[in-house]
């Protein structure tokens, strides 16, 4: 369903794949139009400015939702399936982004082979790497909305932000753009463990704008650290919506 | 036994530290002195005319003149123990570099599969941490390493030069430099691909120098490389320890 053919690639400080379109546009305005209810999505406690629908945030209403609407419906099916992490790791590997997943595509006969080693060394026997797919439906507030600077979780292998707002909706003056950021302060130049790193230790590098159909890819890197700056539209109802998907690694 | 208070590190574009002095000035000079001689060593030809004993090339031979040779024998059964493996992670962490270890001690991993195993959830999996040495020399008559960024099962890798006060020559260059692809696109290097000279531009270097030891982070992005010599005596060789930590 991603069309991965109009890719524009970043690669320093660290890689960024932006798909536009990201989608087939009639899928993209199916989806856009169909975007949940801000009402049956829950507040988040600690950042008030932050809408989410998932598995941990009004579980009950994802669920429901993604049951009663058809498109959502396949779409969140296809982003669960091997074959979409598959394309992923394989898109991000065709633009120079190999990383060293293959273990979590063994064959069984494969995994029987390492399983069997294991034992003759006196280890137990590791599952070896596993990947899945999660995915959110957010929303920020134009009024106060924000992401702080931060790398993502270890756990996390690809991340991906595909824009939901129908064409219009949204005005690239509200801000809302992804801050591509460098650590000022070498305490933060690593970072792995996603550490917070206060706003103003970092400088922005490059600010992809929130538009339409468009679905922003990263690699969770060392310094793979990004942020969306505070909105300012006083009183304003916009919301800028999107679908998160995370690959990663089940522990 | 390595001394890390004076290690300072670069940042950008990856963690690289340089502690020096790295050892106690006798005991270097013991290293020095008691390094193996060339015919234990095995020639690689495909790596920029290296030599190297170790664990993999002539094991043998490597583990039978490191246990009869008093520094080396000390020195190996230091990095190979825990202390040496934990003392480094904090030593990293403590400049800024959490690598998000150590990995829980063998009971509590134990007791984790154990559980996993009685509720019928997946065996989790803890990397184990590892370290060796391996000597290796190169005859300043062209010997070179290509860019590259490590292995991706590599942690922590240390570079100690062995050699006299007097003994270098630094026009015959054998620095270890920190290189950046020309071509961007290839700056993300986790698997640990090649590149050739002529395809990265040199952003330090590291001089071939007594008593020092490089410490590199593997990284994304962490390209170096050795440029080829330039001395013409090929009895001259650039001899190194090279000391990796790595996960299974």
């Amino acid at each position: 369903m991603l069309n991965f053919n109009k890719v524009d690639m970043r690669y320093e400080p660290y890689p960024i794949a932006i798909l536009r379109p990201a989608l087939d546009d009639g899928l993209y305005t199916t989806l856009a139009d169909n975007f949940p209810d801000e009402k049956i999505f829950d507040v988040l406690p600690k950042f008030p400015y932050k809408l989410s629908l998932s598995e941990k945030w009004a579980p009950r209403n994802y669920r429901r939702f993604l049951r009663e609407n058809e498109p959502w419906r396949e779409f969140h099916a296809y982003v669960k399936t091997d074959r979409f992490i598959r394309d992923m790791i394989e898109f991000l590997a065709d633009n120079n982004v190999d990383l060293p997943l293959h273990e979590a595509f063994e064959t069984p006969a494969k995994r029987l082979k390492r399983g069997l080693r294991s034992i003759k060394h006196g280890h137990v026997p590791s599952r070896g790497l596993r990947l899945r797919s999660r995915f959110e439906f957010s929303s920020l507030k134009a009024d106060g909305g924000r992401v702080e600077p931060h790398t993502d979780a270890p756990r996390k292998v690809i991340t991906l932000v595909l824009s939901m707002i129908k064409p219009g909706e949204w005005d690239t003056a509200y801000g809302g753009g992804l801050d591509v950021n460098r650590a000022k302060d070498n305490r933060y130049a690593y970072n792995w463990q996603n550490r917070m790193v206060p706003w103003d230790q970092i400088e922005t590098v490059e600010t992809v704008p929130f538009v339409p159909n468009q679905c922003i890819v990263f690699v969770k890197t060392h310094n793979s650290l990004h942020s969306v700056r505070e909105m300012t539209q006083k009183n304003s109802k916009a919301l800028r919506k999107s679908v998160t998907v995370v690959i990663e690694k089940v522990l | 036994m390595i001394q890390y208070q004076n290690i300072r590190f670069d940042y950008e574009p990856y963690p690289i530290g340089l502690a020096t002095p790295a050892f106690a000035p006798d005991l270097y000079r013991a290293m020095v002195e008691s390094w193996p001689p060339l015919e234990l060593f095995e020639y690689k030809a495909d790596k920029g005319d290296k030599y190297s004993l170790s664990q993999v090339n002539n094991g043998r031979k490597y583990r039978r003149y490191v246990n009869s040779t008093a520094p080396w024998r000390e020195l190996h059964r230091f990095i190979r123990s825990g202390a040496f493996i934990y003392g480094a992670i904090e030593m990293v962490k403590r400049h800024g570099v959490d690598l998000g270890l150590p990995i829980p001690g063998f009971l509590e991993r134990l007791y984790l599969k154990a559980r996993a195993i009685k509720r019928g959830n997946p065996v989790p999996h803890y990397p184990t941490l590892k370290s060796r040495f391996e000597f290796s020399a190169m005859p300043i008559t062209g010997g070179n390493i290509l860019p590259h960024t490590d292995h991706p099962k590599k942690l922590i890798t240390m570079v100690v030069p062995i050699l006299r006060e007097d003994e270098w020559n630094a026009a015959w260059g054998g620095g270890t430099s920190v290189v950046w692809p020309k071509d961007r696109s290839k700056s993300f290097n986790r698997m640990n691909h090649y590149l050739d000279f002529d395809q990265v531009e040199t952003r330090k270097t590291f001089p071939f120098e007594p008593n020092q030891c490089i410490v590199f982070i593997k990284t994304n992005n962490s390209w170096h490389a050795v440029m080829p010599m330039t001395g013409n005596d090929p009895k001259i060789l650039r001899k190194t320890l090279t000391i990796n930590i790595e996960s299974s």
